[in-house]
């Protein structure tokens, strides 16, 4: 008997075991959120974790550093002339859009130092030398695979529909499990009711 | 009742679970997309291509069409024995602007049909249906035209410049204006003047006023080279026409022809005198 009762008791403290896990995660997880949104909107600007960056990488000229699609960590600020060939730089191009690729040559032309650069995917330089002031981040080497696609999917329209979809899913088992348990309180109701009936009509 | 509380605090559990997943799910996703949003966030990737590839470097024809606005009926008669200010306006009449400027050149053509550039200058680039006027000083009384050079490489001619030639341009002087109906009868333009400039008036019909008094500084000059004898002698016959044209002057023209082609014998003759004048002042009116 007590062999039984230690097997049945094995499977919900496994049950609370991941019960206790989930919660610290979600405590850790809630307190870091809370954390870096209160730090980076008291500092203003962009977004960053430990002073770095994360983006979006959205095609893949720099193919085998980092997939199309993954998140990459950059590190702003800093002395935007100390790099040297082969540091992979985050720049704003003349379209305003951001770009990171490698620095394959640094050219110093009156006093200003000017950067050649290259996808690594790609087969030619760009066109144009990036100047230092247009240079906003360093790579950082820190990269996670296939975020990024769900991030911009997250971002989108149906996106966010989607994601609300477990949240709906939640409410209606939550609803679900109301419903039952009342209706259990009632069956349960109606049994005492229907035997405390019985023997008045007996007699 | 031991075993309902169990499931109960099973589903109890179950539905913990769930909600916290789900939270953490919602958490790490709102940080992520918050994390990665910004005024510019997403670290764009550009992919380059380059290819290699021929094509003729050149000149090649922007489309372009000049053509000058002028009255294809009226004749361009410019009035004046001064210096003249011509305009000539030129549109670049296509729907295609041009990529550079453009020469043009002012002629001066003579009644030897002697071509002599008064004057060149460039036509800025014109856009589609752009005008622009050409201005020139005419200071001499006679023919102008101005030819415009089309851009290069002009309805696909490579070879050569194409040229557009203006309809020519008559500047005279406002007096010849007036004496217009005496050239159909050369013998009536014995006005007072010199024997010498209505053998010339007879000689060329389509002579102007310029050259009248072109003619006149060239006789003039020729007689300070003659001996004064003869310049007395010519003096005294343009005297004498002018006395017998004062007496034959009169309301009808016709009534004087009798009277003048005796003058005119008589001019002949003091031409014959010197001959050397004569040449003169044939050579100064070419």
């Amino acid at each position: 008997m007590e062999k039984r009762a230690n097997k049945k008791r094995k499977k919900p403290n496994f049950m609370i075991w991941l019960n206790r896990v989930f919660t610290v995660v979600f405590y850790t997880v809630l307190t870091l959120a809370l954390f870096f949104v209160t730090i980076s909107k008291a500092s203003g600007g962009e977004p960053e974790i430990f002073g770095y960056q994360l983006k979006t990488v959205q095609s893949g000229s720099m193919e085998q550093e980092f997939q199309t699609g993954s998140i990459i960590a950059v590190k702003p600020g800093g002395d935007m002339t100390r790099f040297e060939k082969g540091d992979v730089i985050t720049f704003v191009a003349e379209d305003q859009k951001l770009i990171t690729h490698r620095v394959v040559e640094v050219v110093e032309s009156g006093g200003k130092t000017l950067y050649r650069t290259k996808g690594d995917n790609n087969n030619a330089a760009d066109l144009n030398p990036v100047r230092s002031e247009n240079v906003v981040a360093v790579y950082a080497g820190f990269t996670i695979p296939y975020l990024g696609y769900f991030v911009d999917f997250a971002k989108s329209q149906n996106g966010a529909f989607l994601l609300l979809i477990p949240g709906i899913l939640l409410l209606c088992y939550a609803g679900f499990t109301i419903w039952r348990a009342l209706s259990e309180l009632d069956k349960s109701k109606k049994r005492l009711d229907q035997a405390s009936e019985a023997p008045q009509s007996e007699s | 009742m031991n075993k309902t509380r169990l499931q109960t605090l099973k589903k109890k559990r179950k539905w913990l679970l769930m909600t916290k997943l789900v939270s953490i799910f919602y958490l790490l996703a709102i940080s992520f997309i918050y994390l990665t949003s910004g005024s510019a966030t997403e670290a764009h990737y550009n992919f380059v291509t380059s290819d290699s590839f021929e094509f003729q470097a050149g000149t090649w024809w922007d489309g372009s069409h000049l053509v000058f606005l002028e009255d294809e009926e009226e004749e361009n008669v410019v009035k004046g024995c001064e210096a003249v200010k011509v305009k000539i306006p030129v549109q670049n009449d296509s729907e295609y602007g041009m990529m550079g400027s453009t020469e043009y050149e002012v002629h001066q053509t003579n009644h030897k049909n002697d071509a002599q550039i008064v004057t060149s200058g460039t036509i800025p680039a014109l856009d589609a249906k752009e005008k622009e006027v050409i201005t020139f000083t005419a200071d001499k009384p006679g023919n102008y035209q101005v030819k415009v050079y089309q851009r290069e490489g002009y309805e696909d001619n490579y070879e050569t410049r194409t040229e557009t030639w203006s309809k020519t341009i008559k500047v005279v002087c406002e007096e010849d204006d007036e004496l217009k109906p005496d050239e159909s009868t050369p013998e009536e333009k014995g006005q007072p003047g010199s024997a010498d400039e209505n053998q010339t008036d007879t000689e060329e019909k389509e002579s102007t006023d310029s050259d009248r008094s072109s003619n006149e500084q060239a006789s003039d000059d020729t007689e300070e080279v003659s001996q004064e004898e003869e310049q007395s002698q010519d003096t005294d016959m343009s005297e004498e026409n002018k006395a017998t044209e004062d007496e034959t002057e009169g309301p009808s023209e016709t009534e004087d022809d009798e009277s003048e082609n005796v003058e005119e014998t008589e001019t002949q003759s003091s031409e014959e005198q010197n001959p050397d004048e004569d040449e003169d002042s044939r050579d100064s009116t070419k």
